[in-house]
């Protein structure tokens, strides 16, 4: 999957609700699992990405598993947004400035 | 927009298993460690190797955001006349509310429409400092409230040369005999009884 591909992906699963969130300890990392931020957002966010903010590298846990990093400017902010996918959904491990 | 369900199935990764788990949803105490905040209650993916909470479905973020929300609302404490507790009962009475659920409602309603417009702030003043709104100050009023809010209210109440928390609470109890006793807010009264609904009052009849 290319980075056109694996935005729709992530778009797609924003706007129908099919994610989830990795839990983690330091909530503020991810500002869309506590509401701060909202998908639509998110969506914006990831739309606004050209071939240059993206990368992809494998998940720790699983190789098998490519976590997709963003890395949109928004505002005078650069963002930070990593999330995989799994079964149907995307699991985010962060969304933050 | 998809919903999950208590019992649904999934997938994640378990940083306790550190490799790729099968998952269940069930409702949990979610603890949110940086912020100390505990909250119960919440639809979370759990691991069905070692049982703990590995995701949370975006359905669960609004309910997050409230918890930490909350640990963010300030108290608001002041002593006012025993008089100005008695309008406060009768204006849950008015909306057939029970007063300890209404009585915030009532107060961060005021609060608002004072932090919103100047003009009523000078109304408060104008009430706080009348001869209805003295008297010994010795009945306890406390409440909890988005530090925003306050500190919005605040603001234009100190402009409006309202000095004190004490002084804002009796020009608006006062503001609210008049607008909803005296009837003269026609518009405040259903936005009110629509808050006394929501509290569990009757539907408030037409004005």
């Amino acid at each position: 999957m290319g980075f056109k591909d694996v935005r729709t992906l992530l778009v797609d699963a924003l706007q129908s609700g099919r994610f989830q969130h990795e839990h983690r300890a330091d909530v503020s990392r991810n500002l869309l699992a506590v509401g701060d931020v909202g998908p639509e957002f998110v969506a914006q966010l990831l739309m606004r990405c050209t071939g240059r903010d993206y990368s992809c590298t494998p998940h720790h846990f699983d190789e098998r598993v490519a976590c997709h990093v963003f890395k949109p400017a928004h505002e005078g902010h650069r963002w930070y947004v990593k999330a995989y996918f799994l079964s149907a959904d995307a699991m985010f491990i962060s969304v933050h400035r | 927009m998809h919903l999950y369900k208590e019992g649904d199935r999934s997938e994640a990764m378990c940083p306790q298993c550190k490799r790729r788990v099968s998952t269940r949803f069930a409702v949990r105490t979610v603890p949110l460690e940086d912020s100390g905040v505990q909250v119960p209650g919440v639809l979370a993916a759990v691991c069905d190797v070692c049982d703990r909470v590995v995701a949370l479905p975006a359905q669960s973020a609004p309910k997050l955001k409230e918890a930490l929300e909350r640990k963010k609302d300030v108290a608001l404490e002041a002593r006012i006349p025993y008089h100005l507790e008695d309008v406060i009962h009768l204006l849950a009475d008015r909306f057939s509310a029970a007063v300890a659920a209404f009585r915030p409602d009532l107060l961060r309603f005021y609060l608002r429409e004072v932090a919103s417009d100047p003009a009523f702030a000078e109304r408060v003043r104008e009430l706080a400092s009348s001869e209805q709104a003295q008297a010994p100050a010795r009945a306890r009023l406390s409440l909890r409230m988005p530090q925003a809010l306050l500190a919005e209210a605040r603001a234009v109440a100190h402009e409006a040369g309202i000095p004190t928390d004490a002084e804002l609470l009796r020009g608006i109890i006062l503001a609210a005999k008049e607008d909803v006793l005296e009837g003269a807010h026609p518009d405040r009264i259903a936005r009110l009884g629509g808050a006394a609904q929501a509290e569990g009052a009757p539907r408030p009849a037409l004005v």
